[in-house]
């Protein structure tokens, strides 16, 4: 009877050990002990525990954010993983752009931890450049402080970037209808409201002057504010266009002013 | 010896073999389609693919929008997907609102015998937008007005709606259904009429501006009536779809399908 039970044992779970190899099979192996977990806190040991497995695998992004939702914090005893956690949780909701969240969850690490280590500065000053200046500044004053991390104030200029004499392009085109469209770099849209407005309206005095009144001012309603109008709104667009492009250009100057750090201190997640 | 000891190891196959609902429903509960996926990839790994393996197959290919893989596994689910009354009628809800064809073909599949009254409306609906002479009694007051509605705009006439617009500009709107639309229509055409006729009656018909305001309103007039032609045929599409979205949305409401 002995050897029986021990081949029915070897035939049940053999496939188990063999089968599940991939990345699939084991979070399912992980959800199946969570499904049958027999109280909160080993459910919240195997919610830990599928959520850094999924980290380790590099699983999609939004995969991350739900695992790292499972877990509830408070009955993480270990502080040392709770740490851990917190670390983590702040770097998966930066990549989710859950900025408030990430601070959050950066706030708590620090508070826990007490450590302030380069990689955690680095942390911290891209999380916190996303909050705002105020936020970014109390952090450099209370814990970077380091003329070597001078480098990623750029992140500060990137929030703040204002593209030079915004309004001057708009007010450009409402004095000459095209000419703000001319400066953004838009030199063909332009031209054709520098050229069509005033014809515009020279059309409609002439009619005016040949007795077609009615001609002049259907003309003069319909064409003149809409050719007028239409230039600003378009320079107004333009403008917002040419700021995203220097601010994209800023930004890969950013990036590849603070790469040299991220390279020499690693944002990587702690288990 | 020699059965009872084939019944000893057969035994917990035939115990495991069954996919534990619970545990889906945990899985769905959670959107967990990975671990789900897998789930039911591992059955079939172990045991092979069962009946009940693929009726569970067929319902996570609807929670993956995988139409036609819900089809293959309702094919191969030997009556077990089509025996869930509320989940025909999902689906064939769930299929009308994206394609006629598609609920054509699904319904094609399942035998009558397994239509609930839900379902055979479904189809009854479908054949009416085919027949319009068909009986319609069976519908409910709130699709029988959506059903009126496509029936009143499928009898109206094209030309109808052109010589409309060709005696008053935007009327052919109007018969069409599109009362804004006749009124910008009227509009637009009044405005370079009026340009028309005060250049003409100012300068002469051979004058160059005349000839352009001319042009101007003939091109607005007779794209007016072109418009209210084609327009006719393209609200008779809205009307039919807007009764079939109201008859999916009608027989799917608080269906779970879990």
């Amino acid at each position: 009877m002995k050897w029986l039970i021990i081949i029915k044992l070897t035939f049940l779970f053999t496939s188990n050990v063999f089968g599940q190899s991939s990345i699939d099979y084991i979070l399912l192996d992980l959800e199946e002990q969570i499904f049958f977990a027999q109280n909160d806190t080993i459910k919240n040991d195997l919610y830990l525990e599928k959520f850094n497995f999924s980290i380790c695998n590099n699983l999609e992004k939004e995969k991350l954010l739900f695992e790292l939702n499972r877990v509830q914090e408070e009955l993480l005893i270990d502080s040392t993983e709770h740490a851990d956690y917190l670390w983590n949780a702040a770097i998966v909701t930066k990549v989710n752009k859950e900025f408030n969240y990430s601070n959050m969850y950066f706030d708590a690490y620090l508070e826990e931890a007490k450590d302030a280590s380069d990689d955690i500065k680095i942390l911290g000053l891209l999380i916190k450049s996303e909050i705002d200046s105020a936020a970014y500044a109390n952090f450099y004053l209370g814990y970077v402080y380091d003329t070597s991390f001078k480098c990623m104030e750029c992140l500060m200029d990137l929030n703040n970037f204002v593209l030079p004499n915004k309004k001057g392009y708009v007010i450009a085109s409402y004095i000459f209808p095209g000419l703000g469209t001319i400066l953004t770099g838009d030199f063909y849209n332009g031209l054709g409201s520098l050229i069509l407005v005033p014809s515009s309206i020279i059309g409609v005095v002439n009619l005016w002057k040949g007795g077609l009144y009615y001609n002049a001012i259907s003309w003069g309603i319909v064409s003149i504010p809409r050719l007028y109008l239409g230039n600003t709104n378009l320079t107004y667009e333009k403008v917002n266009q040419l700021e995203k492009r220097e601010l994209s250009k800023l930004s890969d100057n950013c990036k590849a002013l603070y790469s040299n750090k991220l390279i020499e201190f690693p944002i990587l997640y702690r288990f | 010896m020699m059965t009872r000891f084939v019944i000893f190891l057969l035994c917990p196959f035939f115990t495991i073999a069954q996919v534990d609902e619970k545990f889906v429903d945990h899985l769905v509960f959670n959107d967990l389609l990975v671990e789900h996926e897998a789930y039911l990839s591992r059955i079939e790994e172990k045991y092979g693919s069962f009946d009940s393996l693929n009726y569970y197959r067929a319902k996570l290919a609807i929670l993956k929008k995988e139409d036609l893989e819900f089809i293959e596994y309702s094919l191969a689910s030997n009556n077990l997907v089509y025996s869930d009354t509320n989940l025909v009628t999902f689906i064939s809800s769930l299929f009308l609102k994206k394609s006629r064809s598609l609920t054509n073909k699904w319904l094609g599949n399942v035998p009558s015998s397994y239509w609930s009254l839900s379902t055979k409306n479904i189809k009854k609906s479908i054949l009416l937008v085919e027949n319009t002479n068909l009986d319609a009694s069976f519908l409910k007051p709130h699709l029988k007005f959506y059903y009126d509605d496509f029936v009143t705009y499928n009898k109206r006439k094209a030309w109808v709606a052109g010589l409309m617009s060709t005696i008053i500009p935007g009327l052919g709107k109007l018969y069409n259904g599109r009362p804004r639309s006749f009124r910008t229509s009227l509009l637009v055409n009044a405005f370079f009429g009026f340009q028309m006729y005060e250049a003409i009656n100012k300068k002469g018909i051979k004058n160059y501006y005349s000839i352009l305001s001319t042009g101007i309103f003939s091109v607005f007039y007779l794209s007016n009536i072109y418009g209210s032609f084609y327009d006719l045929k393209r609200v008779k599409i809205e009307k039919k779809k807007n009764f079939l979205n109201e008859v999916a949305n009608y027989y799917k409401t608080d269906i779970p399908i879990y």
